[in-house]
């Protein structure tokens, strides 16, 4: 090599190593900036929130919201314990967690954090550290966007044509800014309520929240005992039970293994009281 | 002399790099807490807006030290910043294109936004009145603080 080039090269090479990788987190800059879906457009978290707040409204236009304001102080509360820990714990209008007044027993994650249980999953819970564990689950598909990547690829393809000013003649009625968001609104609610995610995500978001679990001190195997329990409570006859996830019994093989050598712990008096607590103002 | 200017070189290039230690950043959540320390429980030094630029200093696993507008210094969570530096190019957005109106392209510009819901309200199959009502659902740092000590939790 070229001698006069060699210090160049070395002091370039240290700078650049010193400067950048440890001051700044090019691993989580570049995880920011993820496309979703793979497609050509990052949705921003403006337009995750307002999304996530139509899909809400869909949602809601679907199944009743019980409005009890001791159970959903002692919801949010507890989801926010489990959100600040997490690996996203900011949101564009924060996490808000709520109650749905439906028997199906169902957990739902609208895009940029407002998550849905409804009364017939909480039926199933009995501890505090389950229902930690089902929204644990549902606060890492927040944090991996899982929401968002079920938009169809070529419509966030169209919302990247139509920001940067392309609106292609050709796209007709599909090209319509209006008719991008209620479709893209429609994919995540086929998603949510009826298609489901792939087996893959729905494992990561199982891991994810074993480990968000331990990260706040509620005990793991929590959600391999409320996956037993869906298991139990999916065999009655006209159960409705989780039906856009995949069988309770598949997601425990791999939870049972990632919780090996984990102690189950003891329930606290304390978590037991207020779970209980809450419980009873709903009338169970 | 040649090689003396190398080094020259070389230092002048290590100089050049050195700013990027107050690279600036904008928070991108509608408000965030600027913290005391790299915990979320920490106290509230100030409450930043979304938009405001922030001078990045250092960071801490996923927390970033930042000098705020104000120059008070303290911590933000990485998901509560936009580190880019800089959005997409909205070049060649003209009003007027074919079976595009005017107010069209001024939503695309933006993205997906309020103007779409405001359009969604009141059409069925959208029930925004309960969602401001779970919107309004929130819980203060204090009472998780206290939620977290007597459950035994971290």
């Amino acid at each position: 090599m070229n001698r006069k080039i060699l210090p160049l090269l070395i002091v370039f090479l240290l700078s650049f190593s010193t400067l950048y990788c440890q001051k700044f987190p090019f691993g989580k800059l570049k995880k920011g900036a993820s496309l979703v879906g793979g497609a050509t457009r990052e949705i921003s978290e403006e337009e995750e929130y307002f999304i996530g707040r139509a899909v809400a409204a869909n949602i809601l236009s679907q199944f009743s919201l019980l409005k009890d304001q001791t159970f959903s102080g002692y919801l949010n509360t507890l989801g926010s314990t489990l959100a600040f820990r997490s690996q996203r714990p900011e949101v564009y209008g924060g996490y808000h967690f709520a109650l749905l007044d439906s028997e199906e027993a169902n957990a739902l994650s609208a895009p940029g954090g407002v998550i849905f249980i409804t009364k017939g999953l909480l039926r199933i819970t009995s501890t505090e550290d389950e229902l930690a564990a089902v929204i644990a689950h549902e606060i890492a598909h927040i944090v991996a966007k899982d929401p968002l990547k079920a938009i169809r690829s070529e419509r966030v393809k169209q919302l990247g044509a139509f920001t940067a000013g392309e609106v292609m003649e050709s796209q007709g009625a599909s090209g319509n800014m209006m008719d991008l968001f209620q479709n893209s609104i429609l994919d995540i609610t086929g998603t949510l309520l009826q298609k489901g995610y792939s087996r893959g995500q729905e494992k990561e978001a199982d891991l994810a929240a074993i480990a968000l679990l331990r990260e706040t001190g509620y005990d793991p195997s929590a959600l391999l005992s409320v996956l037993k329990k869906i298991e139990e409570a999916s065999g009655k006859p006209k159960a409705k039970v989780l039906s856009a996830h995949p069988p309770a019994k598949e997601r425990e093989k791999y939870v049972q293994k990632a919780l090996e050598g984990e102690t189950p712990q003891v329930e606290q008096p304390e978590r037991r009281q207020r779970y209980s607590a809450a419980k009873r103002a709903l009338g169970l | 002399m040649k090689k003396r200017l190398s080094w020259l070189g070389a230092l002048v290039l290590l100089l050049s790099l050195l700013p990027l230690q107050g690279k600036d950043a904008k928070v991108k959540v509608l408000t965030a807490r600027l913290l005391s320390r790299a915990d979320y429980l920490s106290s509230t030094l100030a409450t930043l807006s979304k938009g405001e630029k922030v001078a990045v200093l250092e960071t801490q696993g996923n927390w970033v030290k930042v000098k705020s507008p104000s120059g008070g210094q303290g911590f933000l969570h990485l998901s509560a910043l936009d580190l880019s530096g800089g959005k997409a190019s909205l070049s060649g957005l003209l009003p007027g294109q074919k079976g595009t109106s005017e107010k069209e392209v001024a939503m695309a510009a933006k993205g997906f936004n309020e103007g779409n819901e405001k359009k969604l309200k009141g059409t069925k199959g959208y029930n925004f009145q309960d969602l401001e009502w779970v919107m309004t659902q929130k819980t203060s740092t204090a009472e998780v603080s206290r939620f977290i000590q007597k459950g035994k939790l971290k």
